[in-house]
């Protein structure tokens, strides 16, 4: 069913920090370190600053049994596996590879503008595409893509709709504070993971709130992470593109569906 | 066998709900970092870049306070080139300034109104975990 962007939630002033738009694919075999090299004298130009990270695990959603929720730390791994990240100039964005891994984020820096789904797209399709060429170019082959992501990372200062978990309620249309017998006083800290399947088994959407401290102001906030991931039509950037388009939508009708109206009037909800 | 990441995020960020010692230490060590690693100006006027020693002294006050179920203090460079960390629990405050010259300084607060403050001899590792021990209602 196409997407129609027109009924899609949108907030003047949404919350979100940061997003990412990535595609999983099968590893690739003849991957080494010296391709991280060569990916980066390509995009040099734009990104110049790297950073090495551990590698991500596979994080490939199964239907036929229970999402598994993100807490394995230690995987096997028959070689030593990194992951480069390369930051762009203007200090906002962020290319991660890995052998089978490939992520586009942005993210909030200073005053700016939250970058829409319509900016970020087309950079995403940009970066990736470079890439594809690059393995085309070193004959690595084109990559067997196996799932699409979007995430969402929003952040809810205290003092901006919450103070405290007694708020909690008021930010979170799920969460109702209300216990049975009184007996409970008010939590000190609430957790809350949730996932939906989507449609058709087409994914699973991950909601995940948790309290936490912003390192680079030290600001105590509300983190609500929104991820879908699901399988796309095929390897093409038609095809990923597409799934994006889900995901995304899920994303966004899921944060407005999960957070509470009197929220959706502070962020400024157009529709 | 290799550790591996879960998360896609860009944004760092410390849970709140997984304060165990050892993330504990581990976000008094990233705040710590981030001091340690701002030079001349940091606060883009006058700010002296913090001594070595300073946040040396910072660890080895902070970290024997770990087992004791504090939340993370807020950790600050302070003008001149010293470091000050502080909580404020339930209506009890307790401020803890190292000076430049390597001498502390402390202020506790309570809803009360009633404030102390006073200097601290050598490094008072004692002191400062019996401070925060009153922190927590002690």
């Amino acid at each position: 069913m196409p997407i129609n962007p027109d009924t899609t939630p949108e907030f003047e002033q949404p919350p979100v920090i940061e997003t990412a738009l990535g595609v999983e694919f099968k590893p690739i075999e003849r991957w080494d370190i010296p391709h991280f090299g060569l990916f980066w004298e390509r995009i040099r130009g734009d990104f110049p600053q790297y950073g090495v990270q551990p590698p991500l695990g596979s994080q490939i959603e199964m239907f036929d049994k229970p999402p598994v929720l993100p807490r394995i730390d230690f995987q096997l791994l028959e070689r030593p596996e990194v992951r480069c990240w390369f930051f762009h100039s203007d200090a906002d964005r962020l290319i991660q590879v890995q052998r089978d891994r490939f992520l586009h984020n942005w993210r909030k820096a200073g005053d700016s503008e939250y970058s829409r789904y319509g900016k970020i797209k087309p950079k995403f399709q940009s970066a990736w595409e470079s890439f594809c060429d690059f393995l085309a170019s070193e004959s690595l082959g084109a990559p067997d893509v196996v799932q699409c992501e979007v995430t969402y990372i929003n952040h809810i200062e205290i003092g901006q709709g919450w103070n405290s978990m007694v708020d909690l309620p008021q930010v979170v249309s799920a969460w109702s504070g209300e216990t049975s017998d009184g007996f409970l006083p008010i939590p000190e800290g609430v957790q809350v993971v949730a996932t939906y399947l989507i449609q058709d088994n087409k994914g699973r959407l991950h909601v995940t709130l948790q309290p936490a401290i912003r390192i680079a102001d030290q600001r105590q906030v509300l983190q609500l992470s929104l991820t879908a991931r699901g399988a796309p039509a095929g390897s093409g950037t038609a095809a990923i593109l597409e799934w994006l388009d889900l995901g995304h939508e899920w994303v966004v009708r899921g944060f407005a569906d999960f957070t509470s109206e009197k929220m959706h009037k502070l962020w400024g909800r157009r529709r | 066998m290799l550790r591996v990441a879960t998360s896609v995020q860009w944004t760092s960020v410390i849970s709140l709900m997984d304060q165990t010692p050892v993330t504990w230490l581990h976000a008094v060590g990233q705040k710590l970092d981030l001091i340690r690693s701002a030079g001349r100006n940091w606060d883009r006027e006058r700010g002296e870049p913090i001594n070595p020693e300073i946040v040396h002294m910072a660890c080895e006050l902070l970290v024997p306070l770990s087992p004791l179920g504090l939340p993370v203090p807020r950790i600050a460079p302070v003008l001149g080139g010293g470091i000050q960390f502080e909580w404020d629990i339930q209506g009890r405050e307790l401020e803890i300034e190292i000076l430049p010259d390597q001498t502390v300084e402390y202020l506790i607060a309570d809803k009360s109104g009633g404030v102390n403050e006073g200097p601290l001899s050598g490094v008072p590792i004692d002191q400062v975990r019996a401070l925060a021990q009153w922190l927590l209602g002690g």
